[in-house]
């Protein structure tokens, strides 16, 4: 009703009370942002995504050296000076957690960064070109789709070697694809709508048609991908280094430890559940996040 | 009449598509001079878009067929290379698209939108290009243009969007606006004022006026003159009282009929057109509106020969004028 008095060009005297009431001028990201507050599940995995984050840029500090050894206690149980109980080398297993935890987060975090950049380039560059261009690399992902996934991870980390970087690229090498194939239908489908023809219509050029009418419209499922990509990479590295090909020793990684500490089990099952919960925790805050993300941008197709 | 802007002569576009050619347009003249208003009246299908498309080159280079002639003041545009187009579009010849809801980016405010057109064809500062937005907004007669700008399309409404959407294309004060159906995806109630403004708008700064409709109605009170399309050719072209006073092809004579009016007094029956739009794919032989026509005979070579528009000022393309104005003077329409 008021909206159609305005269009009709008379100035309500309180016009300006109706805008503010209306939430005028907020903008996606502060709505996104009141729906992901809203989201109780949502918040909970924010939660502990920061509390992870705080634990790997403040844990070591607080911990002692996971490469000093005590020469007198192995497999011990949680006590008050080693809370997460001692490993068969006599190492602490919270300080192993912690710093675990931190390479985790750095692993998965720079990765997904790495893959992101990968994806959406390759994507933009297929959604943009069309064509052969589309054609070849699209048939490329997805052969490389075709793999099993951990086939294909052990192929790359065969040919990178061990050791963090090499697990960096293999992450960053084998999680394009989904990306590359989401920027690339969001390019597809935002060429056809029509603000973008209605832009090159009005003689806005091309490139900066692509980065502000079409890129936006891939941001979205990007940045859901992005949350949910940080979580599977840390999934992936704890998998390749519980394989005994990702982290090595004496670099601390909560997948080698679940390797190492499996074959304690039998005289010290309890020092399976720190590292198994920190991965847990941190895979879930990041799919929570990502979610949460997914729901309160509206995003429907990843 | 002003100083000539666009002139289109034989315009002929077609598609390749998996069934075949579709031949959307079939040799399309048209003319515009300096500040006129020129509507195109056709029905979906007739050709009226892909001739408007054509104009800005806005077709996909790939599986289009597009021959004839554009020209615009003394320059061929289909000739034109794509940076020199790109300065048409929006700097010299301006797009209103039919729903504004889709047209305006749903990411970016109004403000930016306007702002990042200006800039694309004037450069200048950001400051310069907010205050002619602002400057527009207001010209459009949208209330509070200081605080609309920075708000996002969703948070106007349809007749709005509309304002905002013709306050862009105007913004470069453009010599030529082309108006896609600009007001279909409006409610009836501010069809009529978002029309006038458009109209009243280009007066203003001096733009020549190119309307693409599918309403007769709506041209009535606001055309210089009427093109009316059938199966992408003009079968009727003239002043609009010309065309209105005298409706000359049993084709614009059916829009006609088809038309409630205010003014009669309510015991005129609307008659629809009989028939269906021919398929473009395979049009129909001869005059293409034959197999719906009234008229048709087959002693005139209806189904034969193709009619062209016999004169220059109120041209029609039908093979049997002289019987249909015979039945006008009769009937008294």
């Amino acid at each position: 009703m008021t909206i159609d008095s305005m269009s009709l060009g008379t100035d309500l005297p309180d016009a300006d009370a109706t805008l503010a009431q209306a939430g005028v001028g907020r903008s996606l990201a502060q709505d996104a942002w009141r729906r992901f507050r809203r989201n109780r599940l949502a918040m909970v995995g924010l939660g502990i995504v920061v509390f992870l984050i705080l634990v790997a840029v403040i844990g070591p500090f607080l911990v002692q050296d996971p490469t000093s050894y005590s020469k007198r206690v192995f497999l011990e149980p949680p006590t008050n000076q080693h809370p997460f109980g001692v490993d068969r080398r006599g190492g602490d297993v919270l300080a192993n957690v912690v710093h675990g935890i931190r390479l985790s987060l750095f692993i998965g975090l720079l990765a997904t960064i790495l893959e992101t950049v990968i994806g959406v380039v390759v994507g933009a560059v297929a959604g943009w070109f069309g064509r052969w261009t589309d054609a070849f690399i699209m048939r490329f992902v997805d052969i490389m789709l075709g793999i099993p996934y951990i086939l294909l991870a052990y192929a790359f980390i065969t040919v990178l070697g061990k050791g963090v970087a090499a697990v960096v690229l293999t992450l960053a090498l084998t999680a394009w694809l989904q990306t590359a194939r989401t920027v690339r239908a969001g390019f597809l489908q935002a060429r056809e709508l029509e603000y973008v023809e209605a832009a090159r219509a009005l003689g806005v050029p091309s490139r900066r048609i692509m980065w502000r009418h079409i890129l936006p419209n891939v941001f979205q499922p990007v940045v859901v991908l992005i949350a949910v990509g940080v979580g599977s990479a840390i999934l992936a590295e704890a998998a390749l280094s519980f394989l005994g090909v990702g982290v090595q020793f004496p670099d601390p990684s909560l997948g080698r430890m679940i390797a190492e500490f499996s074959s304690d089990f039998p005289r010290a099952p309890y020092l399976l559940v720190f590292p198994g919960a920190a991965i847990m925790l941190s895979v879930l805050g990041f799919l929570l996040v990502g979610d949460g993300l997914r729901d309160a941008l509206d995003v429907k197709d990843v | 009449m002003g100083e000539r802007l666009l002139s289109i002569e034989g315009l002929r576009v077609g598609f390749d598509t998996d069934d075949g050619r579709v031949q959307s347009v079939r040799g399309v003249d048209l003319t515009i001079d300096r500040g006129e208003v020129v509507a195109v009246v056709g029905e979906s299908g007739s050709g009226k878009s892909v001739t408007a498309l054509a104009v800005l080159g806005l077709h996909p280079k790939q599986r289009t067929v597009i021959e004839g002639c554009i020209r615009w003041h003394d320059e061929d545009l289909l000739a034109a290379s794509e940076d020199r187009l790109r300065e048409v579009r929006g700097g010299e010849i301006a797009m209103v698209f039919q729903d504004p809801l889709t047209a305006l980016n749903p990411v970016h405010t109004v403000g930016r939108q306007i702002i990042e057109m200006v800039r694309s064809h004037r450069g200048g500062s950001k400051q310069a290009a907010r205050d002619r937005a602002i400057e527009m907004l207001g010209l459009v007669g949208i209330p509070q243009p200081t605080r609309r700008v920075d708000m996002y399309p969703h948070e106007f409404s349809g007749g709005m969007r509309q304002r905002a959407m013709i306050a862009m294309a105007l913004s470069c004060e453009p010599q030529l606006v082309i108006a896609d159906e600009p007001t279909t995806a409006l409610d009836v109630t501010v069809q009529a004022q978002v029309l006038e403004l458009l109209v009243s708008s280009t007066e203003q700064l001096g733009s020549a006026v190119l309307l693409i409709t599918h309403d007769l109605g709506v041209v009535a009170g606001l055309a210089d003159r009427v093109s009316v399309m059938y199966a992408g050719r003009v079968v009727e072209r003239g002043t609009i009282d010309e065309v209105f006073a005298a409706p000359s092809h049993p084709y614009t004579q059916g829009l006609l009929r088809s038309l409630p009016r205010v003014d009669a007094d309510g015991s005129d029956e609307l008659i629809p057109i009989g028939g269906q739009p021919p398929s473009m794919l395979a049009p129909p032989s001869g005059c293409a509106f034959h197999p719906r026509c009234g008229f048709a005979a087959a002693e005139s070579g209806c189904a034969d020969r193709l009619p062209e528009l016999d004169a220059d000022t109120h041209g029609v393309a039908c093979w049997r004028r002289a019987e249909v104005a015979a039945r006008n003077a009769e009937v008294g329409t």
